[in-house]
């Protein structure tokens, strides 16, 4: 009789052991890669009493008044194994709103701006989303990218925690409704390189920055936004 | 019976009824609303379609406009203050940012919920109606895994495992022309334009409609100016008509009844001698007005105002009665001057109140509110005089009109009927144009600044149809035979009809789906147990029989889920669907009775037309009762003098008219019929006075500048149709009065009485 897979695994222990370990590796950086222990009354934030070391950290990493990066986006859900990878260039640009110029394949860009997600592909003329809802991405990826605690406070418990080796991390949970994201940033001291999305236990969102430039030449900026001055 | 007692009886009927009125709830009971002039059985489809889109959800919408906004984030913060200020108030249901509209989340989970039922008919007949499962969920994984490669796929993760046809951003597509969703912006250089559709709670033509909503968006407005510095907020909708339109109808009917009272009371203090018959004259007149609105009242549950406004001719026409009585002095006793004057004013004024009920025959709910309101209140005028009638009054109590003699001959007077007979060929050059317009106040200022808020918003080219039929069934299948080009806007595309829904549920019955799906979405990389929604959703809905009658509760739920505008492109009620079909081309349809061109103005007029043609052969048959009567009570000879007498002023106005080239409507042909029954009693008396020798009666006379000043006083409204009815009626009553004065030439003077009855 022909043996399966499964039972091949069975009997090359070696080779079981080791496919758990990758199966415990994949659950775990799903399910835990927020931290639990960040969410303690000590790590708490008010946004209206931040020590001078949060005051400074976020003074230097703020968009001032623009930022650009390059960004890595991973999506995960439960109904697709594995992941799928977007790439492209970030543009934070005071109140425009976030852009994101999606590079590769699709070449497309989505801006989370004012009251409204607006889409362009490469050739083409800006088209408003209409199924962001009110709790989207719209909502609150303005505030995220700058930073702003103060407007993140309205809709989010903010707790947050800096280390000795310079690194410093955030984790946002919605305060009221339920719908909003549970949000995990970090960075170092010179910029937020990480950002973690978990819309709800079946799907989360990770970006990672890299090459971040605080002070960017905006001139050109006007193709990556929709509405400009 | 002595005068006091009929006073006390009238006053304490005026209490009585003026107490009635004042329990009603006159605001929800008068209306001002034009297409409460239009039946609401109206026979003509289109019409009462139209009627229904005005009262509806239509009326409820309101557009308003944000202007001084000079950056995308201050149009932000306005949609914030809006979004706080309106949508936290029970007076608004819901708000539709144009420039960046958004659907509700628990829309979007509606549809996903059944998206099934709703709209896999549609992708199954876009794929050729396919057989096969392993192609079908091949086609789907396929489909799938390209659209999460879109960066923009995101939106949607939370509603894949439901929807994994990716049926709702389909059907999403398919709407995007009537919710706006497509909204584009050539970026550069584009002004943020901020602009809002908004649905109220409440009916733009209730009190809480008006005045509390324009309280809530000055607040709004207010509170715009605060967060963002000049900015300033326009808005539009029916209810500033309804509010403006209400105000200036009832200034218009203050102004008109002021002004008649006053006329007519001046005009008596100065004819009359004794101020005492002028209280009295005013007690008939009060209760016959407050008689008349009574019934008026008590027989239909909503009185349009305009019907009160014509209405006020009451005052000139009641007081005629009381003159008849007051004036009729030489008589000896009550007795005899009862009567002397209760046969000519039995048949004067029962012509009269004839000729008026005739109007209740009539469609138009107004035509027919008049005909009862000034039947009603004649009827209580000839009763109230009567009474008078039976009571002693004072000798001479008139001064001056008694003096009014045509002279010893009535020559020149013919001569100059004669010299005027020409005009009547102007009755072949009459043009009628009916305009449904011409029953509502102007109302200019309201009128421009709707059509600036609406000039924002964008002109909507080409033609609106309503396509409309018993059920929703049969709309749908009409709308599948339409061929609609791919440019028109409407809901066919988006809502499945019968045929293909029953086709498309009696394959999917047939199909072993879920297996082929499952094992099509393992081999794509997918996890198939995640997609347990959908599998739930497809065999509940394959499970179940499929029925008519559960074809319309789909539909009716799946119109009910629409948000924003594109709630208002179907509706109607248990007996009339509709669905608006807007297209830039005109449709070229064989079926037209189900597809109506929303011309709203050109149907309305239609119907106004009929209602004209209606209205005339109610005349023909109220002249022809009224001339029967006429000649079953004075004979042949004097019957249809008495009928024609009073018809040729009536012609001759509307020939003069005619030959002017002045276009005539319903209200000038209205006006006429009035005049007749009008000045029917004047003939009566003039042939009384003229067998007698007498000369005419000062009651006639005082009658009928009391009547044309009334009637003088309408043509000054501001109201096209009730200046037609003044222009009508006014130079014909001083015609008839004229050609009544005519007959009495070669009277003897007043003493000679001779009280022979006369032959009639």
């Amino acid at each position: 009789m022909a043996k399966t897979a499964g039972m091949r695994l069975f009997i090359r222990p070696r080779l079981a052991a080791g496919f758990f370990v990758f199966v415990i590796g994949m659950v775990l950086s799903v399910r835990a890669a927020i931290p639990g222990d960040l969410a303690t009354p000590e790590n708490l934030l008010d946004p209206k009493k931040l020590s001078p070391e949060w005051q400074e950290l976020l003074g230097n990493l703020q968009p001032k008044p623009a930022l650009e990066a390059t960004f890595r986006e991973q999506r995960e859900n439960d109904f697709r194994r594995g992941h799928r990878v977007f790439g492209g260039v970030l543009r934070v640009w005071g109140d425009r709103g976030v852009s994101l110029r999606y590079e590769g394949a699709i070449d497309v860009t989505l801006v989370a701006a004012p009251g409204a997600v607006w889409r362009r592909p490469a050739e083409g003329t800006w088209t408003s989303y209409a199924i962001d809802p009110d709790t989207g991405m719209a909502a609150w990826s303005r505030a995220l990218w700058n930073l702003d605690l103060a407007a993140l406070a309205e809709s989010f418990t903010i707790h947050g925690r800096q280390s000795t080796d310079k690194h410093w991390e955030l984790l946002l949970t919605p305060a009221g409704d339920h719908r909003l994201p549970r949000v995990h940033l970090q960075g170092d001291r010179r910029a937020l390189t990480s950002l973690e999305v978990e819309h709800n236990p079946r799907r989360r969102t990770l970006y990672s920055l890299e090459d971040v430039n605080r002070s960017p030449d905006t001139g050109d900026w006007v193709q990556y936004f929709p509405e400009p001055e | 019976m002595k005068r006091l007692p009929v006073a006390w009886l009238l006053l304490a009927i005026c209490l009585a009824g003026t107490t009635w009125l004042g329990t009603r709830d006159l605001t929800q009971r008068l209306s001002t609303q034009v297409t409460d002039l239009l039946p609401a059985n109206e026979r003509d489809p289109g019409v009462r379609l139209v009627r229904s889109l005005a009262t509806t959800e239509h009326a409820r919408t309101l557009l308003l406009v944000v202007d001084g906004l000079t950056s995308p984030s201050e149009r932000s913060q306005a949609h914030a203050i809006l979004d706080a200020t309106l949508g936290s108030s029970p007076l608004i249901a819901e708000i539709w940012a144009v420039d960046a509209p958004q659907l509700p989340e628990a829309t979007v989970e509606t549809w996903t919920d059944q998206a099934v039922a709703w709209f896999w008919p549609q992708w199954w007949e876009a794929r050729g109606r396919p057989t096969d499962a392993d192609i079908i969920a091949t086609q789907v994984v396929d489909a799938l895994s390209a659209f999460l490669e879109q960066p923009e796929s995101a939106f949607w993760e939370d509603h894949i495992t439901a929807d994994p046809f990716l049926l709702v951003p389909r059907s999403m597509e398919q709407l995007g022309d009537a919710l706006n969703l497509a909204t584009t912006t050539d970026a550069p250089g584009a002004e943020p334009t901020a602009r809002w559709w908004v649905r109220l709670a409440v009916s733009p033509f209730s009190k809480e409609g008006q005045e509390p909503v324009f309280r809530l968006l000055q607040e709004a407005e207010a509170a715009l100016a605060k967060g963002v510095p000049g900015a300033t907020l326009r808005d539009a909708g029916i209810n500033r008509f309804a509010a403006a339109s209400e105000a200036a109808i009832r200034a218009e009917i203050t102004r008109l009844n002021l002004l008649v009272a006053l006329s007519v009371g001046i005009l008596c203090l100065l004819c009359l001698r004794r101020r005492s018959i002028l209280l009295s004259l005013v007690l008939i007149v009060a209760t016959t007005l407050i008689c008349g609105a009574v019934v008026t009242l008590l027989l239909f549950p909503r009185v349009h105002v305009l019907t009160l406004v014509i209405g006020s001719i009451l005052i000139g026409v009641a007081v005629d009665y009381g003159l008849h009585v007051f004036l009729e002095a030489d008589s000896r006793s009550p007795g005899e001057r009862l009567r002397k004057v209760a046969r000519p004013l039995l048949v004067g004024s029962l012509s009269t109140i004839g000729g008026f009920l005739i109007l209740t025959m009539t469609d138009l709910p107004m035509l027919r509110q008049m005909g009862v309101f000034i039947a009603a209140g004649l009827a209580t005028a000839l009763a109230a005089s009567l009474l008078y009638a039976a009571t002693p009054v004072s000798k001479k109590p008139v001064r001056g009109l008694e003096r009014i003699r045509p002279g010893s001959s009535a020559r020149p007077f013919f001569l100059l009927f004669i010299m005027l007979t020409p005009l009547l060929a102007g009755l072949f050059q009459i043009e009628w144009a009916d305009d449904i317009r011409e029953l509502d106040f102007p109302l200019p200022d309201v009128h421009a600044n709707d059509a600036a808020v609406r000039e924002a918003f964008g002109t909507e080219e080409g033609t609106a149809y309503l396509l409309w039929g018993n059920s929703w069934a049969s709309v749908a299948t009409t709308a599948e035979q339409l061929d609609l080009p791919e440019t028109a806007t409407s809901l066919v595309p988006w809502i499945s009809g019968p045929e293909l829904v029953q086709t498309a549920h009696a394959a999917a019955t047939q199909l072993p789906l879920e297996k082929a799906l499952r094992d099509a979405l393992e081999e794509g990389g997918f996890s198939a147990d995640a997609f347990a929604p959908f599998f739930d959703q497809w065999n509940q809905w394959t499970g179940s029989a499929w029925s008519a009658a559960r074809y319309e509760m789909a539909v009716s739920a799946q119109l009910a889920s629409l948000p924003g505008p594109a709630a208002l492109m179907a509706g109607g009620d248990a007996q009339n669907r509709w669905w608006l079909i807007r297209s830039p081309h005109p449709l070229q349809a064989s079926f037209t009775e189900h597809l109506i061109p929303l011309a709203q103005l050109d149907s309305l007029n239609a119907v106004f037309t009929r209602y004209r043609q209606e209205a005339m052969k109610a005349a023909g048959i109220g002249l022809g009762i009224l001339a029967l009567g006429l000649l079953a009570g004075f004979g042949l000879r004097i019957g249809v003098a008495v009928l024609l007498l009073p018809v040729f002023p009536a012609l001759l106005v509307l020939g003069t008219l005619g030959w002017l080239g002045h276009s005539l409507n319903l209200f000038h042909l209205l006006g006429a019929f009035l005049s007749v029954c009008l000045t029917v009693d004047y003939i009566v008396f003039a042939l009384q006075a003229r067998r007698w020798r007498h000369p005419l009666p000062a009651s006639i006379t005082l009658s009928a500048l009391t009547t044309s000043i009334s009637f003088g006083w309408l043509a000054t409204s501001a109201i096209p149709a009730v200046a037609a009815l003044g222009l009508t009626v006014a130079p014909a009553v001083l015609l008839a009065w004229f050609l009544a004065l005519s007959l009495t030439a070669n009277a003897q003077p007043l003493g000679i009485a001779d009280t022979r009855e006369i032959g009639f």
